[in-house]
């Protein structure tokens, strides 16, 4: 038996050994990256916040809203695993057109669909805008997805409502349901503009029907399988756009980018549709359409969004890896982002 | 039909400009016979701006995108604030004492400002991977219309050429012009624009117990997030009239 002091002794160097062990996990576990108010956080890279050009701790910045970065990298959520775990997750099929909004809240979508040989992995995702997050409106993105038996395609939607119309958030989730409705029923030989005149004359109907004010942009994909690859073929209205992606390489398929496009954003019910340029891509290959806050910042090779993708889309993300990769935060960025991307394998 | 990966167009963040111009002269700075202290034209608008300044920075969209630059004029042009982001906090300087009101001396100030402001904002704002575009400007003038430079009236045709420099290519610049009850309504029409029939201008009264300034930022506010590309039907030109102010129908003496 030991004696009273030896044991206090005893007692009190494990309790040192013990506060040592929690303070060096804290230290572990707490790799935060610590940015000043202001400072620009280089994109891609852990580390160091660059100096200011000057050195020096800048102007004073007014408090509200924080500007913290201008563009900051995603770490992948990790979802609660309970049980083994040993089994991989379960990617479901597509059995039904689906269309993705987010009028108040951010929403994914993620399925299969195996078609002629070719497997297409889908993700689609709406994320409500800073912009009308703090106007307290609701979003305006739609987006969706749908297989057409008749046509032997895959049909990707993106539409986008116009923020000066009360209503467009309706039209715009209006616009995307008739879009996957009309291109299950067009002809295997008819054009991608047939679903757009129907389309706009289906939405004249709602609008004059609901004494809706709205208009929206809208974008289509059509991705059917062939001998030769997968034809991919587009067509739209206004500033949503479409894209196709391997890593490192970027190609706009269908954009309305103008050098000053203040005085207009084409719409529908009003405008004509434009085709896009048609592809053959091999599998290993994204496309992906999407509303302008999204493909907005997308740019090839030297945009800071693109590049971080060619990293983070190799292979299909998780569903919620996704919608975080599509709310990316950057400090130019604030209307609302949605897109549908479907991987080529 | 071949798999090409080429030319992709380039991301591109577009950042606005906002004047607020000040009109300075004497018959901004004094009261009316009678009427009480801090009363002139000028305490109203001293007041107004520097709180419209602050609302716009607390709008996340305007707080990212925007600058601002405060000037003033009487017989000479001076920079209270220098055109800075609204995230960056600026004091906004005493104005000279003057008497005159030059328009036509401000007006070419602000278009060889102008050219200087986009120089700097671009190079402020430059980012890897994006091309930075500056849009029209918005000029905020506020006056009580009454053009006056060495001791005589100024001629419309003297002010008018600089303006239609700022309002035509390549600046395109929106002039929104201000005045309180008496100002002269026809200088402020002509000095204003509108939208594409130019009948419809951006001319205002604003009425000194019911002007707000909140209300004042919400009509900037729109009329700039409409001026943004991303899903606007048409770039607002005629911005909506703010609460407690009275659009200028046109002139009297046309």
């Amino acid at each position: 038996m030991a004696d009273g002091p030896t044991l206090i002794a005893v007692v009190g160097l494990l309790a040192l050994a013990l506060f040592g062990w929690i303070a060096l996990q804290r230290r572990r576990s707490h790799n935060v990256q610590r940015v000043p108010a202001g400072a620009e956080v280089s994109t891609g890279r852990a580390g160091k916040a660059p100096p200011s050009p000057s050195g020096s701790a800048g102007p004073a910045r007014s408090p509200r809203p924080a500007r913290t970065s201008t563009f900051q990298k995603w770490l992948p959520p990790k979802p609660l695993r309970f049980g083994r775990g040993g089994r991989p997750d379960t990617e479901p099929a597509l059995v039904d057109p689906v269309v993705v909004h987010g009028s108040w809240c951010d929403s994914v979508f993620h399925a299969t669909h195996d078609a002629g040989g070719t497997r297409f992995v889908i993700r689609a995702a709406t994320v409500r805008g800073k912009a009308h997050a703090y106007d307290r409106e609701p979003g305006q993105d739609a987006v969706g997805v749908g297989w057409s038996a008749a046509r032997g395609a895959l049909l990707l939607v993106a539409a986008d409502g116009l923020g000066s119309l009360r209503d467009s958030g309706t039209v715009a989730q209006t616009a995307a349901e008739l879009a996957l409705d009309h291109g299950a029923r067009i002809g295997p030989g008819d054009p991608l503009t047939e679903i757009f005149r129907r389309v706009s004359a289906g939405l004249y109907r709602e609008i004059d029907r609901g004494g809706l004010e709205g208009a929206t942009t809208l974008v289509l994909a059509e991705l059917r399988p062939t001998r030769d690859g997968v034809l991919v073929t587009t067509c739209g209205v206004g500033d949503s756009e479409a894209w196709v992606m391997r890593p490192g390489k970027w190609k706009a398929l269908h954009h309305e980018r103008v050098r000053d496009s203040e005085n207009i954003t084409r719409h529908l019910p009003k405008h004509q549709p434009t085709e896009g340029h048609d592809l053959v891509v091999r599998r290993g290959t994204v496309v992906i359409v999407g509303s302008d806050g999204f493909a907005g910042a997308l740019g090839g090779e030297g945009s800071p969004l693109s590049r971080e993708l060619d990293k983070h889309w190799p292979d299909p993300p998780s569903a919620v890896d996704f919608l975080a990769q599509v709310g990316f935060q950057d400090d130019y960025f604030n209307d609302d982002r949605s897109a549908v991307a479907v991987w080529i394998q | 039909m071949t798999t090409q990966f080429d030319n992709p167009p380039a991301a591109t963040v577009r950042t606005y400009l906002i004047y607020v111009v000040l009109d300075t002269s004497e018959s901004m700075r004094v009261p009316k016979p009678g009427a009480k202290q801090r009363s002139a034209p000028l305490d109203h608008f001293i007041d107004l701006f520097p709180r419209m300044i602050r609302e716009l920075a607390a709008n996340p969209v305007t707080n990212n995108l925007a600058a601002v630059s405060v000037l003033a004029f009487n017989d000479d042009a001076e920079i209270l604030r220098p055109m800075t982001p609204l995230d960056r906090a600026v004091p906004i300087g005493k104005p000279r004492i003057g008497f005159g009101t030059d328009y036509a001396g401000v007006l070419k100030f602000l278009v060889a400002q102008h050219v200087k402001d986009v120089r700097a904002v671009k190079q402020d704002r430059s980012r890897d991977g994006y091309n930075v575009d500056v849009a029209r400007p918005w000029i905020f003038f506020v006056t009580d219309g009454r053009p006056f430079a060495n001791d005589a009236d100024q001629a419309k045709a003297e002010w008018m050429q600089y303006r239609e420099q700022l309002t035509d290519p390549p600046t395109e610049a929106r002039i929104v012009a201000i005045g309180l009850p008496g100002a002269d309504e026809d200088v402020l029409w002509w000095l204003a624009t509108g939208n594409e029939h130019g009948l419809r201008r951006n001319a205002f009264i604003s009425d000194q117990r019911r002007a707000d300034p909140k209300e004042l930022s919400v009509s900037v506010v729109d009329a700039i997030k409409s001026s943004i590309s991303a899903s606007a039907r048409t770039g607002l030109l005629s911005i909506r009239t703010p609460v407690g102010m009275r659009r200028i129908d046109g002139p009297a003496n046309g």
